[in-house]
């Protein structure tokens, strides 16, 4: 009976079931399902089979469908392990960075401290032993002041030397030997009296070694002019203690320097393997 | 928290959120992909993969019936599992037992409340809609089951297949016509709550 329905028919059949016809369309169906039995025999067959799909039981999964971080391609461990790189790069970077700016402070400073201190000593040593000299030089040879400034301190060191190595030769020989006449007489002027200085020095310098006053003057006196010529003297007594207080200060900044040094190589090394294990 | 709340936080990568509208969600998509697929454990495969691939595309997923969304690519992966299939066909359409013997309806289907005549006319209703299903073109199979398995209206049954609602009512109409014919042989099996006594018409 139904077999003479066409597809269209079928199809605003359906639609009426479902309530998907428009009220014009819905009017003119219900007219015909009136005047033609066929029509509405396949009506009732449709209304069967559709009750009988939607009178189905509802599906229950048979399990959970919940996702896990591997099945959606996320790495929550890496996503940490990336966390952790990015730390590990951070202090890598500050350690290194500290630990550079105090090499550089280290050398800067290092090397103007070591280079200041015993020039300082050395500078302000001879600056006031030379200085009694000078005048006593002005004073007797104004005229020739000028070339006797250099040849004492070429003779101190001359004698230094002399004395330290134990030569037993007379310096003052050679030296008047390549001296001028005119300075010759100049310096024998400003140093009446050079070899009873020289025993003089060597008389209160030496016992100074051997036994050292109890309250030691770091800088020479300067009614002492002749000792001076024992710089090594002077020497000995300043640099000990500038020396303790410059080392330590250093020391405490090596220590820090090493400890930066270890945290950025440590650092930096976990930072590669965190990123190596981030990438794997 | 809503469902609109758990959207938003899905789609900004939180798999928690993304979880709690899975278990809202998984009976309908499951439900979908059993029809379709006409087994269960394909039907498990379809549905573990169209949750993989909604969480992978979330960020598409631009308002309306996330319901409507998920049926989508669940029939979508449908299809796709149904194309695997043909070119490696190795699993049985029907689900076996341990005797490796073809049942005819899952276990969960039963019902405990149910005689035992009861539970065998169910089963043999259920296992005869499911091989007319099966019968069906793959577009007119998706379309009966959304519309009255589902209960999508014909707009959202449209969204699902993406195809205008004529094609929806004119692929409902054939589907419901061949199902009529394969389900012929069946009608003396129908509960007597399942005849058309005192259905209305609209």
């Amino acid at each position: 009976m139904t077999e003479n329905i066409t597809g269209r028919e079928w199809e605003v059949l359906s639609a009426y079931l479902d309530g998907e016809l428009n009220p014009r369309e819905r009017i003119r169906l219900e007219q015909k399902l009136q005047e033609r039995s066929y029509l509405q025999a396949a009506l009732t067959e449709l209304q069967k089979t559709r009750r009988l799909l939607r009178a189905q039981p509802t599906i229950r999964s048979p399990r959970n469908f919940t996702l896990t971080p591997e099945m959606t391609g996320t790495r929550p461990e890496k996503r940490s392990a990336y966390s952790l790189f990015n730390s590990m790069r951070l202090a890598s970077s500050l350690a290194t960075v500290l630990f550079v700016m105090i090499v550089l402070g280290d050398v800067f400073l290092g090397s103007q401290a070591g280079r200041s201190v015993p020039m300082m000593a050395d500078s302000q040593a001879l600056q006031e032993l030379t200085q009694p000299m000078e005048e006593a030089a002005v004073e007797e040879a104004p005229a020739i002041a000028q070339e006797s400034m250099e040849p004492p301190l070429a003779l101190q060191v001359e004698r230094e030397s002399e004395q330290i190595i134990g030569g037993t030769g007379t310096p003052e020989a050679g030296m008047m030997m390549e001296m001028p006449p005119g300075v010759e007489a100049a310096a024998k002027s400003a140093y009446p009296a050079e070899e009873e200085t020289t025993t003089m020095a060597t008389q209160s310098a030496y016992p100074a070694l051997e036994e050292p006053p109890a309250s030691i003057a770091p800088y020479p006196q300067a009614d002492m002019p002749a000792q001076v010529i024992e710089t090594p003297v002077g020497e000995s007594v300043i640099a000990p203690e500038s020396e303790e207080t410059v080392s330590g200060f250093w020391t405490i900044w090596r220590y820090i320097e090493g400890a930066l040094l270890v945290i950025g190589a440590i650092t930096g090394a976990l930072a590669l393997y965190l990123r190596r294990i981030g990438r794997a | 928290m809503d469902e609109v709340a758990l959207i938003r936080e899905a789609k900004s990568g939180d798999l928690d959120a993304f979880n709690r509208l899975v278990l809202a969600y998984q009976d309908v998509v499951y439900a979908q992909a059993f029809r379709m697929m006409g087994e269960s454990e394909a039907a498990a495969d379809a549905t573990q993969e169209a949750f993989i691939s909604a969480f992978r595309y979330m960020g598409n997923f631009r308002g309306g019936s996330f319901r409507a969304w998920l049926l989508r690519i669940v029939t979508n992966a449908c299809y796709d599992e149904h194309r695997r299939r043909k070119r490696r066909p190795t699993t049985p359409l029907q689900p076996l037992d341990s005797e490796e013997e073809e049942i005819e309806s899952p276990q969960w289907l039963a019902d405990d409340d149910e005689l035992p005549e009861e539970t065998a006319e169910r089963q043999e209703l259920s296992t005869a809609i499911q091989r007319c299903l099966d019968d069906l073109p793959e577009d007119f199979r998706a379309i009966v089951i959304l519309v009255d398995l589902q209960s999508l209206n014909y707009k959202e049954a449209a969204r699902v297949i993406n195809k205008p609602v004529g094609t929806v009512k004119s692929r409902l109409a054939r589907a419901r016509m061949r199902m009529r014919d394969c389900l012929q042989d069946v009608w003396e099996l129908l509960p007597a709550q399942f005849r058309l006594v005192g259905e209305e018409t609209p």
